[in-house]
């Protein structure tokens, strides 16, 4: 089974890094990745793809993560989880207590971190 | 009706005498009743009345208008236009005339003519008090000596009774001055205008024996009784001012037997005869040293209550009723940096128009404790560079914390407002500068936590794909471990430094107890 996941990030190696450490992991997976936040909401608002799960970043260029979870309408079809760069308790408190949030990460992806966005989201895949 | 007209010398002469007797008796009355314009104005008119009358009686030949003849008197007593004196007077006057008249023609006074007088006159008694001997006296031929006797006894009767009265009076009067100078803790006496005693109340008479050991008699020359030289002329000067005619008050000091010192109150005024001259002075003495005593004490109270007021650090300002400074204490001076000028120093405002305040808001606020009896505490920014700036400062800008709140008296209503300032305008400064060097903080660790972070996340993702496996040779290998392990350490480092930077201790406003 191929895992779908959308990335809105505008920091590409970021993205890059995180497909490589999923392939690296032996995990089947099809991304989705966008740099600009509005893009993103603008394809979730015209489209209703499916995905199995979505990294959401929280400062990017014209629209912050929490911003574009405001402006999000749809949400709630699929988890989404915050992978942030972000140091600031502050953030974390605030991802918790969000109704579309179902997890709060710190970057760097790591194989620990994602085993917990997989058992978050609920999804089984056995990782090498 | 006419009684006829005796004919005889004898009747005239008698008539003449009589005559001359009532002529004597309004002479007498009107230098007992100190007769003054209205009396002969009043006389006059109502003789002009009774002659008018008495004159259309006999020109109409009709007896009975003469009974008209009281009526005026009568008229002018009921409508209280005049007193019973008066009319007694005019009547006096009115009867002269009559008499004078009907002697000459000689006629003897008509009986309708008595009768009526005696009814008016009874009338006139009844309501207004006329004594009706008087007016008999002057309307009877004939009867006038032995009624003027009677009048003599009765008026030495009532001068006996008036000379009682008046003894009476006079006694209750000496009882009332004796119990007025008795009654009083001062000491009250009098002297003549040779230091000689004259009266005095009890408790001077106490006074003067505790002090000699002699016995007070009328006519002891207070001076020579002294015994300190000192005293004596302290004594003969304050005496001698009062007869000269001052009125004098003055405090003196002295010491009593028990070595307690005393305060005195004398006050000195001259007696005078009715001529002017002086003959004496009375004397009133009060000891007031528990009185100087109380005064002493507030004025203490007073400087230590100034003492308190010009050495604590806070300004304090007294407003009155209407908004207007009373007091302000050195403190609020300072802070306001009032300049070292006389005119300055006691300058003087009203809260409710004083522009540079108006300009803050501060009357609107003095108005809701003046109105409302509302205590404000507020933080207040003064900048004297304003154009609305009237106050003498030194000063550009001081920050206060104010309170303001009312005093009330007895009746609960507000009789002054009170002001403390603190000066907060270096505390205000180093907040600001806390929250700029705060504010500066927290882009600082935004930078530290989003910007500076993000390229060192992307490292240590980077460095995880590199397996040291993978490397051609060992070197190669050791480096892929050193750089794995360095990019942690720096996200370490960075970790912490945010931690630091973001930390906010809660012992401010939480103690907690450490002891136990």
């Amino acid at each position: 089974m191929s895992i779908k996941i959308l990335q809105v990030d505008d920091d590409y190696i970021n993205n890059m890094a995180n497909e490589r450490l999923l392939k690296k992991l032996g995990i089947a997976f099809e991304s989705k990745n966008f740099l600009d936040p509005t893009e993103a909401l603008d394809y979730l608002g015209k489209e209703t793809p499916e995905f199995d799960l979505m990294l959401l970043d929280i400062n990017m260029p014209r629209l912050t993560g929490w911003e574009f979870l405001d402006q999000f309408e749809n949400g709630g079809r699929f988890p989404i989880f915050m992978l942030t760069s972000s140091l600031d308790p502050g953030d974390e408190r605030r991802a918790k207590e969000h109704p579309l949030l179902t997890g709060f990460f710190v970057k760097p992806l790591t194989k620990d971190s994602f085993t917990k966005i997989l058992q978050l989201a609920n999804i089984q895949v056995e990782l090498t | 009706m006419k009684s006829g007209s005796p004919d005889t010398p004898i009747f005239k002469s008698v008539s003449r005498a009589l005559l001359l007797v009532e002529a004597m008796v309004f002479a007498f009355m009107v230098y007992q009743t100190e007769a003054k314009g209205n009396f002969f104005l009043l006389a006059i008119l109502q003789t002009l009345l009774q002659l008018v009358i008495f004159a259309l009686s006999k020109w109409q030949n009709k007896s009975w208008i003469e009974w008209l003849i009281p009526i005026p008197a009568t008229s002018f007593l009921v409508l209280n236009w005049f007193s019973p004196v008066e009319i007694t007077f005019a009547a006096y006057c009115i009867s002269l005339v009559f008499y004078s008249f009907l002697l000459v023609r000689g006629e003897v006074l008509p009986l309708i003519y008595i009768l009526s007088l005696i009814l008016g006159s009874g009338i006139s008694e009844y309501i207004k008090g006329v004594e009706v001997d008087v007016i008999l006296l002057v309307i009877i031929p004939g009867m006038g000596f032995s009624f003027l006797f009677f009048t003599v006894l009765r008026s030495l009767q009532k001068t006996k009774n008036d000379l009682s009265l008046r003894n009476k009076e006079l006694e209750e009067s000496q009882l009332n001055y004796k119990t007025l100078i008795e009654n009083t803790n001062s000491l009250i006496w009098s002297v003549d205008k040779d230091y000689c005693f004259l009266n005095g109340n009890t408790a001077f008479y106490l006074r003067y024996e505790f002090l000699t050991g002699k016995q007070l008699t009328p006519g002891t020359n207070l001076l020579t009784s002294l015994k300190k030289n000192s005293e004596k002329e302290f004594w003969k000067s304050i005496y001698d001012k009062a007869l000269s005619g001052e009125q004098v008050t003055i405090e003196h000091e002295s010491v009593s037997l028990s070595e307690k010192q005393l305060t005195w109150e004398y006050m000195l005024n001259p007696m005078k005869l009715p001529n002017g001259k002086i003959y004496g002075i009375t004397i009133m003495a009060k000891d007031i040293s528990k009185k100087r005593i109380f005064e002493r004490r507030r004025q203490e109270n007073e400087a230590l209550l100034n003492g308190v007021l010009n050495n604590m650090p806070i300004g304090f300002q007294l407003f009155d009723q209407q908004g207007n400074l009373l007091l302000s204490n050195q403190a609020m001076k300072i802070i306001l940096g009032i300049k070292k000028n006389e005119n300055h120093e006691h300058r003087t405002f009203n809260v409710f128009h004083d522009s540079l305040l108006n300009s803050l808001g501060l009357n609107k606020v003095f108005a809701d404790v003046y109105t409302h009896g509302i205590i404000k505490n507020l933080e207040m920014e003064f900048d004297f560079s304003v154009p609305e700036n009237t106050w003498p400062t030194t000063r550009r800008k001081v920050f206060l914390e104010m309170n303001i709140f009312p005093l009330y008296n007895e009746e609960k209503q507000i009789i002054a407002v009170v002001c403390l300032s603190n000066e907060i305008t270096r505390r205000k400064h180093t907040e600001k500068l806390m929250l700029d060097q705060n504010k500066r903080l927290e882009e600082y660790a935004f930078t530290i936590s989003h910007i500076l972070r993000r390229p060192i996340a992307n490292i240590i993702s980077l460095s995880s794909l590199i397996k040291p496996e993978d490397m051609k040779n060992e070197e190669d290998a050791q480096v892929a471990i050193f750089l794995n392990e360095s990019t942690h350490q720096l996200d370490q480092i960075l970790k912490e430094l945010n931690q630091n930077i973001t930390l906010k201790p809660d012992y401010f406003y939480e103690h907690k107890n450490t002891a136990g």
